[in-house]
């Protein structure tokens, strides 16, 4: 680094900035969220989305490209818009291949028909647009391999005796024919919540308020449909620039705000922000499933009224209560049974 | 949560002493259920715990066994009284 500043004295170094990149990210996930049920992120920053069996909705491939990129532009920022590449084409690898080659505003669509419109496409490719190994990429260079046209042309034997069982993969990625759908996701958007902070802040107390009113917001947003927050992302803009953020696994989903809160507030006071903070989220990227008993079980006093004179009675009978719940004491602890116990219910 | 909430509380899985026949190196060989004394097939896990050497000291050495009849069962030696238990 200091090697670099030496040599260009005007070198601007720029902080990774996650939250913004995350943001960015989300915003394309709610806008294609609204076209298929298959969506994939891979960490490249590519988005896939399975257009299979959409085509009455949407049209052919001209037109669902279409479509989306008049949904990108009404919802994204011109600066993400400069970027967007798309490509179109049979199967997973060949769209991003595709992408990968088109220019931004100029998106490159593979046809179905014919068969070989895929392997064609790939042919004049350097093997560098596949998703291998740098190892692999070198070891055909070295061979002289330029292009995907000249690994298809040789014996898919001789690619397994040079790299074992990886190479037969590799020949079918460079003939077109390794072709991976998009798999159907649950909830492919996370449920993100903000809070802009009028003045910046790093004060540990403000910050918990703020946690605190963000978790409550999250669980009361309608896509969370009844199901247990499990993993948890928090961060924001630094003041200034840059941003910071941490993420929390819950042991068990949860709907409790108290407890999600809890688990909060311990990860910022271990991983507290560097500086003072402009804004503040809060993503939950993972959830369980609908905790049911949780909320059927608040307490005797949502019991119906025979139920819980039958309880009295049986207490004043027996001395003890009838109906007990599982209370977590210590859920982390190392030694089993200090982790849940029993309490009366009333 | 208050004293009086507090002593009404019920460990959940505490521990169950049995009885245990061990190797020389203490690893179980069998243990006597209620149909009788059972072979321990294999052994899947073994940790040592180590705790609250502050207070009142936890030192148990866990197994993970396998028995004869195909049940999967946990237990642990107390290092410090010798005796074997078992814990869900």
């Amino acid at each position: 680094m200091s090697q670099a500043m030496a040599l260009l004295p005007h070198l601007r170094m720029l902080e990774s900035d996650p939250d913004r990149i995350a943001r960015g990210a989300n915003d394309v996930l709610r806008v294609l969220a609204g076209f298929s049920p298959r969506i994939l992120m891979e960490p490249t920053g590519q988005f896939h989305v399975g257009m299979e069996g959409l085509a009455r909705h949407y049209g052919p491939p001209e037109a669902q490209v279409s479509h989306i990129l008049d949904a990108m532009t009404a919802a994204l920022s011109p600066a993400l818009l400069r970027h967007l590449q798309i490509g179109g084409a049979p199967g997973k690898l060949g769209a991003s291949i595709a992408a990968q080659v088109a220019q931004p505003g100029h998106p490159i669509l593979i046809p179905n028909m014919p068969p070989h419109a895929l392997a064609d496409f790939l042919a004049p490719q350097s093997p560098e647009v596949l998703p291998i190994a740098t190892d692999t990429i070198e070891f055909l260079r070295r061979l002289g391999i330029r292009t995907l046209g000249e690994l298809a042309n040789i014996p898919v034997m001789d690619l397994i005796r040079h790299l074992g069982a990886p190479g037969r993969t590799l020949h079918a990625m460079a003939r077109g024919t390794l072709r991976e759908s998009i798999p159907l996701v649950e909830a492919p958007v996370p449920i993100r919540v903000y809070l802009d902070f009028p003045l910046p802040t790093g004060d540990r107390i403000a910050l918990e308020r703020a946690l605190d009113y963000l978790v409550r917001r999250a669980l009361a947003h309608p896509e969370r449909k009844g199901r247990g927050v499990h993993h948890v992302k928090v961060g924001g803009s630094l003041d200034g620039h840059g941003s910071w953020e941490t993420e929390v696994t819950l042991h068990q989903p949860s709907i409790r705000s108290d407890r999600i809160s809890l688990a909060l507030r311990t990860r910022l006071n271990l991983m507290p922000p560097p500086r003072a903070m402009e804004s503040l989220f809060l993503e939950i990227m993972a959830m369980g499933s609908p905790t049911h008993q949780a909320t059927l079980f608040q307490g005797a006093s949502a019991f119906p009224d025979g139920l819980r004179k039958a309880m009295r009675d049986l207490r004043m009978r027996t001395g003890q209560s009838p109906i007990l719940r599982v209370v977590d004491l210590d859920p982390h602890s190392r030694i089993p049974e200090r982790r849940y116990g029993l309490i009366p219910m009333e | 949560m208050s004293q009086g909430e507090a002593h009404r509380i019920r460990h959940l899985n505490l521990p169950r002493k049995v009885q245990v026949r061990t190797n020389a190196q203490n690893v179980p060989l069998a243990i006597h259920g209620r149909r009788g004394w059972v072979r321990v097939e294999g052994i899947r896990e073994c940790w040592r715990l180590e705790d609250l050497w502050w207070r009142e000291p936890i030192l148990r050495s866990y197994f993970l066994v396998v028995l004869d009849s195909g049940q999967m069962i946990c237990l642990f030696l107390d290092d410090r009284e010798g005796i074997w238990y078992m814990q869900r």
